[in-house]
């Protein structure tokens, strides 16, 4: 059976993983990762709906008693240049993986070393926002001050967190790729390392809209 | 001998591999631009004089679109088998009808806030 799986999955779309040598015909780590890139939907898909739900109950944001309209705390252009960054750094982890499969461990560095920079652009961003939300003199919006303050908080920080792991990962490779223990087998690492930043930015794809700019509308 | 166990072990790339990836080169740059054509239309949409639920339901289909590409492309998942796209289908399918469920089991209007509730208390300023 395992036999017939792995003749079927020969390299003819020049996948340089199919056809690895276990039941499935996918490497283990791949598969582990894909089943918790699917756990970790619907752990996101709670907090968006929650924090879809508190919106829809109270439509007023109330910060201290005050009513005060989500576009005035957003900063819809900063928050839009946060998305093209991470759309970016998808795109370098993306070409990271095509330079590993080639074995071209220079440019693979390349566009790694791009994606963490992006990735930090990104996180920097979120701090800024952040920062920026909690000291308004205005309307200060803090995790505890308001509903929507303790929704939006736990659902962009739980992201942030997310981005901050992978780039903990992403230049941990980084550096090792330059040990003389790295080789070709950790081109499948890579892979793995890169489905969970694509993942991140997916979660992202979704947060902006529903979160941010359903606001405007 | 030690020279070459130094040097990190990577042996040269097969021909079939090399030109899949040529190609793949070429699919995630028009893939990039694509997601990024649709995000400005996400913010394009911001000002159009629709009425709100068909804002609304042109935003959440420009996301779906812009996810799907994603994983089906920087992913792997058209050139991965097919029993990774199920996995996930799977995770994706009890996310949205946990999300669907949530959002129909509170509906607006019915849903109120218990006012005794001490973050009730603090929206309304006491």
């Amino acid at each position: 059976m395992s036999e017939a799986t792995a003749t079927s999955l020969s390299p003819t779309d020049a996948e340089p993983h199919h056809g690895a040598a276990t039941n499935t015909g996918i490497p283990n780590k791949k598969l582990a990762m894909w089943a918790f890139l699917a756990s970790d939907c619907m752990f996101f898909g709670t907090l968006i709906s929650t924090h879809l739900i508190y919106r829809r109950v109270n439509p007023d944001i109330s910060i201290d008693g005050n009513v005060v309209p989500a576009t005035t705390i957003f900063d819809i252009e900063l928050t839009s240049a946060s998305t093209f960054i991470l759309l970016m750094s998808s795109l370098t982890m993306a070409l990271t993986v095509s330079a590993m499969h080639k074995h071209n461990v220079k440019a693979a560095r390349w566009f790694l070393l791009g994606t963490i920079f992006f990735g930090s652009l990104f996180i920097g961003a979120q701090i800024y926002e952040f920062n920026h939300f909690v000291h308004n003199e205005a309307h200060p919006l803090t995790l505890t001050n308001s509903i929507f303050g303790s929704t939006f908080y736990v659902l962009t920080g739980t992201h942030g967190v997310h981005v901050l792991i992978g780039l903990i990962w992403l230049t941990s490779w980084y550096f090792y790729s330059f040990s003389p223990k790295f080789n070709e087998e950790n081109a499948m690492d890579i892979e793995v390392t890169g489905l969970y930043w694509h993942f991140v930015d997916i979660v992202w794809i979704l947060i902006f809209p529903l979160v941010y700019i359903i606001e405007y509308i | 001998m030690s020279e070459s166990t130094a040097k990190p072990a990577f042996s040269p790339p097969s021909q079939a591999i090399l030109e899949g990836e040529h190609k793949r080169y070429f699919t995630f740059f028009n893939v990039i631009l694509t997601l990024i054509g649709l995000t400005f239309l996400e913010l394009i949409i911001i000002i159009l004089p629709f009425h709100e639920y068909v804002l609304l339901t042109g935003l959440i289909a420009l996301s779906i679109i812009k996810f799907v590409l994603v994983i089906w492309y920087f992913m792997h998942l058209r050139w991965d088998q097919i029993f990774l796209t199920a996995l996930f289908m799977l995770g994706l399918i009890l996310a949205s009808g946990t999300v669907a469920a949530l959002l129909l089991l509170f509906p607006a209007g019915e849903s109120v806030t218990n006012p005794a509730a001490p973050a009730a208390a603090m929206q309304a300023g006491n």
